[in-house]
C-alpha cells in the first residue's frame, strides 16, 4: 500500500503567510459545511471557488468547472504567489481554521485522490504543538510553511488541544506530470525516508503523552487520589484529561479509552489458569 | 527503586513473564474487603474502576521483596487445602464474615507462582519459595485497623505443592478438607472443576505423562483426586496439620477456626450460626464404574487419611497398611 501523505519539497515563509491572513476581515469567515464532523469550531474563507458560488467552502470535485478568485485572494499577494508556485491547475483554495480546543471527528472524504485526478494539499499557516492530526491512525506533524499532500479518502481526524487556532491554506490541485513528480509515492526509496521521518516525529510527541503521564501518576499518590475514586467512565476520562493537561501532558480521550480497553483485557488473563 | 509508600493500598493481582523475567501486575485496592467467594471475583470488581484499567504498577517480581522488607504483611494464621466439593466454600463464607480476617481465596497469581516451573524450566524451587513468601506478604497487608488474621485458601490442585508451601511457611497451621471420593467424583462429573478437565492443568503437575489425556473422563478425575489425596497424606504427619472430613462439618471446622482465630465468646456463637450447612449426598448417583475407579485410584489414600485422622500418632506407612 502506498503512503497516504507526502511532504513536498516546496516550502513557504510562515510570517508572510500570517501577514496575509491578518488582512482578512472577521466577517469573511463562514462555518464549514460538514457540520456533522466537527463541534462548531471549524470555519474558513474561500480564496478560489466555483464561479457564482464563491462564498462556499464546498469543493466537491471542481475539476473542469469554471473558477474564479474571490476578493479575499485579491487582497493577499503572498497567497497569490503561493498559488503561483504550483505548476498545475488549482481548482479550489481555502483558508480553514480549527479553533482552539476543537476537533474534527474521524471521517473520509470522497471524489478526491490521485485516482480522481484531484488531490488535497495542506500548508499550515498557524499551528501549535498540541494540534494532533491523524491519518490512518498515525499522527502526522505538519509545521508552519511546510507543504503536505494528504490522502483524505483515508480515515482522518484532528484535535486542536492547544490554546491558539490552527489555520491551514488548503488547495485542491489537478494532477499533472509536475505534481506526480513532486509526490513520488511509488518511489520505494523516497517513501521509506518519509516513513522514517514520520516515526521519529510520532515518538517525540508520544513521549509527552499518556505513557509519561502514567509514570508520573504511579509515582505520586496525591495525583492518584484525584483519579481513583471516579467510578463513571466519562467523569474519569474528563478529569484525567484535565489533570494531565494542566501538567502539560497531552493526549486524547480516544487514547485514554483505548488504554482502558487494553487494561480491561489484561484483567481477563486473571481467569486463565 | 521504590519510595516507602508507593505500594500502600496496592495489591498484586497477576504474575506474568517478560523477556527479562517474572513480573507482577498490581491494582489499587484501598480498603477493599475481600469478601467474594474467590480472589478473582474481587479483582474483577476492582478492575471495573477506570483508574485500575489505566494506572497499574507493573514491576519486576523483586519489588515484592523490597515491599516485604518495608512493610511486611500479617503472618498467615492458617492455610486451607481442600479436595474441592468438600465444603471449601463454607470455609470461605465463615472466614469472610469476620472483620478481623483477611481471606485470600484461590488467588490466580499464587497458583501461577506455584506452577511457574512447569511453564519455565529455569525456575528453581528456591525461586518459588521466596516468590510465594513475598506475594503472600503483599496480599496480607493490613488494610483496616481491625484486621489481624490472614487466611490463604489454595486451589485444590495446589495441595500437590504442599512440600514447597510448607518449606516457605513451616510453622503455619493448615487443614486439609476432604470427603468420600465417590461423592466428590459424582459432583465433578456433573460439573467439572478446572483441574478435572484434562489438559487445563498440565498433567505433569499430578505426576502424569501426557498419555493420561486419552483416558475416560471418570478415570481422569479419579486419578487427579488420587494424586491430591496422596500429596495430603504424605504431609499429614506434620504437627501443624489438621485433617477434616466433610462428614465432620461444620463442627470440626468451627473448632479449628475458633482456636486459630482466638475468638471471643460472642464471635464463637456467631461462627456457629454461620456454619449452618446443608449438604446433599450425591453418592446415590454413583455408577458402578465410578465406584470401582474411586476404590482403585483414590480409596487407599482416602482410607489412610481417615486412619491418620482417627489415630494421629500413626506413621504414614502404618496408615497406608491399616
Amino acid at each position: 500500500m502506498t503512503l497516504g501523505f507526502w511532504k513536498l519539497s516546496l516550502s513557504f515563509d510562515a510570517s508572510s503567510l500570517k501577514e496575509d491572513v491578518e488582512k482578512l476581515g472577521t466577517e469573511d469567515w463562514i462555518q464549514h459545511f460538514n457540520t456533522g464532523y466537527h463541534d462548531g469550531g471549524w470555519d474558513g474563507i474561500a480564496l478560489r471557488a466555483i464561479k457564482d458560488n464563491r462564498q462556499s467552502l464546498y469543493t466537491g470535485n471542481n475539476r473542469g468547472n469554471q473558477l474564479s478568485d474571490t476578493h479575499s485572494l485579491q487582497v493577499c499577494p503572498y497567497f497569490q504567489s503561493v498559488l503561483g508556485a504550483f505548476k498545475c491547475r488549482i481548482s479550489s483554495a481555502r483558508i480553514l481554521r480549527l479553533k482552539a480546543n476543537s476537533s474534527i471527528r474521524e471521517h473520509r472524504d470522497y471524489n478526491i485522490g490521485f485516482d480522481c485526478g484531484v488531490i488535497r494539499i495542506h500548508i499550515p499557516i498557524v499551528t501549535n504543538p498540541d494540534v494532533e492530526f491523524y491519518l490512518d491512525g498515525k499522527q502526522i506533524i505538519m509545521n508552519e510553511g511546510e507543504c503536505w499532500y494528504l490522502d483524505i479518502s483515508r480515515p482522518h481526524r484532528v484535535n486542536n488541544l492547544g490554546k491558539t487556532d490552527r489555520l491551514h491554506l488548503v488547495l485542491d490541485c489537478e494532477v499533472n506530470d509536475w505534481l506526480d513528480e513532486m509526490i513520488p509515492l511509488h518511489d520505494q526509496d523516497k517513501s521509506g525516508q518519509q516513513n522514517a521521518a514520520l516515526r521519529i516525529a510520532v515518538d517525540a510527541i508520544r513521549k509527552n503523552g499518556l505513557g509519561e503521564f502514567r509514570l508520573l501518576v504511579l509515582k505520586d499518590p496525591s495525583l492518584q487520589e484525584k483519579l481513583r475514586l471516579l467510578e463513571q467512565r466519562d467523569a474519569f476520562v474528563n478529569t484525567t484529561l484535565q489533570v494531565a493537561w494542566n501538567l502539560g501532558y497531552i493526549f486524547t480521550a480516544a487514547d485514554l479509552i483505548a488504554e482502558m480497553d487494553r487494561g480491561h483485557q489484561t484483567g481477563a488473563d486473571l481467569w486463565t489458569v | 527503586m521504590i519510595g516507602p509508600d508507593v505500594f500502600t493500598g496496592w495489591i498484586p493481582v497477576r504474575f506474568y513473564w517478560r523477556d527479562d523475567g517474572p513480573y507482577i501486575d498490581w491494582c489499587y485496592a484501598g480498603k477493599h474487603d475481600f469478601t467474594e467467594i474467590s480472589f478473582s471475583r474481587d479483582i474483577q470488581t476492582l478492575l471495573r474502576l477506570p483508574f485500575n484499567q489505566v494506572f497499574r504498577h507493573q514491576t519486576p517480581i523483586t519489588e515484592l521483596r523490597e515491599w516485604q522488607t518495608i512493610k511486611p504483611g500479617i503472618k498467615p494464621t492458617a492455610f486451607i487445602f481442600h479436595a474441592s466439593r468438600s465444603g471449601a466454600g463454607l470455609v470461605t463464607q465463615m472466614l469472610t464474615s469476620f472483620k478481623q480476617n483477611i481471606v485470600i481465596s484461590e488467588a490466580r497469581l499464587i497458583d501461577s507462582i506455584l506452577r511457574s516451573h512447569v511453564k519455565n524450566d529455569s525456575v528453581t524451587d528456591a525461586n518459588r519459595v521466596e516468590w510465594l513468601r513475598w506475594v503472600i506478604s503483599a496480599l496480607g497487608q493490613k488494610r483496616k485497623e481491625q484486621q489481624r488474621n490472614l487466611f490463604v485458601k489454595f486451589d485444590s490442585w495446589n495441595t500437590i505443592y504442599l512440600p514447597l508451601i510448607l518449606r516457605a511457611f513451616p510453622d503455619v497451621p493448615w487443614i486439609f478438607l476432604y470427603r468420600d471420593p465417590v461423592e466428590i467424583l459424582v459432583s465433578h462429573l456433573k460439573q467439572r472443576g478446572i483441574h478435572m478437565v484434562p489438559g487445563m492443568i498440565e498433567p505433569s503437575v499430578f505426576g502424569f505423562d501426557d498419555e493420561v489425556l486419552r483416558v475416560a473422563p471418570e478415570d481422569y478425575c479419579a486419578r487427579v483426586l488420587g494424586s491430591i489425596y496422596q500429596a495430603a497424606l504424605a504431609q499429614s504427619d506434620r504437627p501443624n496439620c489438621t485433617l477434616i472430613n466433610h462428614n465432620q462439618l461444620p463442627h470440626a471446622l468451627v473448632a479449628f477456626l475458633t482456636s486459630s482465630m482466638d475468638l471471643s465468646e460472642e464471635d464463637n456463637s456467631k461462627i456457629c450460626a454461620r456454619a449452618e450447612y446443608d449438604s446433599i449426598d450425591p453418592s446415590r448417583e454413583a455408577t458402578s464404574v465410578i465406584k470401582q475407579l474411586s476404590a482403585d485410584l483414590v480409596g487407599p489414600a482416602y482410607l489412610a487419611l481417615e486412619s491418620r485422622r482417627l489415630s494421629p500418632l500413626k506413621s504414614a506407612q502404618e496408615c497406608v497398611n491399616s
